[in-house]
């Protein structure tokens, strides 16, 4: 299939968020997973996972991007419009679109990094070392504890197998991204103060927990990023989640200044610092690789981090 | 038996609720009843504490709402009253440098919004 509309747009995230300066690379569309919280879920998508073919109009808009800016750092996202590793074919895509981004970023002097996001472990089946010249492509998967995953991303695989993946990308000279995202908080304990008090502790306590294992088993130079960010639906989502009586609809959420809905602030704050400080005190050389994904600037300052985008992070890797 | 607890509060001549205040009512119900079935009966059991002892439907309807917020939301309706002389939003989202507040003030708020 032909993709009509564009392949490369730069990421909206929305009134009063962030901006981490990333462009979402659309090569291919959907996923068979069935992440109950998924955007493309509730978007007007084919039913099959597309991967599109007319690469020479990629290559164009890569051209035109690069030769109509003077930035000299960009970083791509190709796991936001579906899991990047899906399937042979993604593989395939994957290595055409790194080598044309290659060519034109050394034709125009760029540095690029491609973020390729999964929930699978089919990386041990693409087995190849990899080298694009002024391209560092960035391995990511979701780190979230075995019970969210049991109970929300049926489908993909373990906790276990993921943190198995990282270690594996690392030795096929990929850099590693972990994206505690979307936090969601399960079990819930009760609907009482004290039970969310509980919740929230009890998840922290997971978060710590799947850092530690992860950090004991990678090398640090090559984390690119970590990235922290709690569930957020839209008006759409949460509305069809809560008639179909889903546990993501958490009772204290709000809808926030950019029209999406997020646990209260107070939690939000608690489980992000929880996070940040394990890894400021345990990991001290990581804490500067730590961005908060879709969050207002007034909760990074109150986390005790310095705003900063994806690409400032990628000058730091050099 | 539940859903019928809840029309018990609404339709009540002990209490009078707008439509807006009825429709929040119903809403967390809904919400809360995806965490704890028997929702119904928390919500009757404040409804009576409500309605006993209030002078009029008007002090009973806050005292009720009241209760449902802090129901609702748990950790934000504490934080919100801790704040209440700066008629600050339910929501707690807001940049507080941006409040044209005294620094004392800043850091009260900083130190109540920011915690669980």
């Amino acid at each position: 299939m032909n993709r009509k509309t564009c392949f490369i747009t730069k990421y909206q995230y929305g009134d009063f968020i962030v901006d981490l300066d990333e462009y979402v690379l659309s090569l291919a569309t959907n996923c068979m997973f069935g992440c109950e919280y998924c955007y493309l879920k509730f978007s007007k998508i084919t039913l099959e996972p597309v991967i599109y073919e007319n690469l020479d109009k990629f290559e164009q808009e890569v051209t035109s991007l690069f030769s109509n800016s003077t930035q000299k750092v960009f970083y791509f996202n190709f796991g936001e419009t579906t899991d990047s590793f899906l399937t042979a074919k993604h593989f395939n895509i994957i290595t055409d679109a790194a080598n044309i981004i290659s060519q034109q970023a050394k034709k125009y002097d760029k540095s690029c990094f491609v973020e390729l996001r999964t929930k699978t472990n089919n990386i041990f089946y693409f087995n190849k070392k990899i080298c694009f010249e002024n391209v560092k492509l960035i391995y990511a998967t979701s780190l979230s504890p075995q019970v969210v995953i049991d109970r929300f991303e049926h489908g993909t695989v373990p906790i276990k197998n993921r943190i198995e993946t990282l270690i594996f990308a690392e030795k096929l000279g990929f850099l590693t991204g972990l994206r505690l995202e979307p936090i969601i908080i399960y079990p819930i304990y009760g609907i009482e103060y004290k039970d969310v008090v509980f919740s929230v502790k009890n998840l922290i306590d997971n978060y710590q927990q799947i850092l530690k294992t992860v950090l004991e088993k990678i090398d640090f130079k090559n984390i690119h990023s970590i990235t922290i960010s709690c569930l957020r639906l839209t008006k759409k989502q949460f509305k069809e989640l809560k008639q179909k009586k889903s546990k993501l609809c958490f009772f204290e959420m709000f809808l926030c200044p950019d029209g999406k809905y997020r646990y209260s602030r107070p939690i939000r704050t608690t489980i992000y610092n929880g996070i940040i400080d394990f890894i400021r005190w345990t990991y001290p050389v990581l804490y500067k690789k730590i961005l908060l994904s879709f969050e207002f600037d007034y909760i990074w300052r109150n986390c005790g981090l310095e705003i900063k985008s994806m690409v400032e992070v990628s000058s730091m890797v050099g | 038996m539940q859903k019928n607890l809840l029309e018990k509060i609404l339709n009540s001549n002990k209490i009078h609720f707008t439509f807006s205040e009825k429709n929040f009512i119903k809403e967390s119900f809904d919400i809360l009843s995806i965490f704890l079935p028997d929702i119904g009966k928390f919500f009757y059991e404040k409804f009576v504490k409500a309605t006993k002892n209030s002078k009029s439907k008007f002090e009973a309807k806050n005292k009720f709402i009241d209760e449902v917020l802090m129901l609702r939301y748990p950790v934000s309706y504490t934080k919100i009253k801790k704040l209440k002389k700066y008629k600050i939003g339910l929501t707690l989202e807001f940049d507080e440098n941006k409040l044209n507040l005294a620094e004392k003030d800043v850091k009260f708020i900083k130190n109540v919004v920011n915690k669980i």
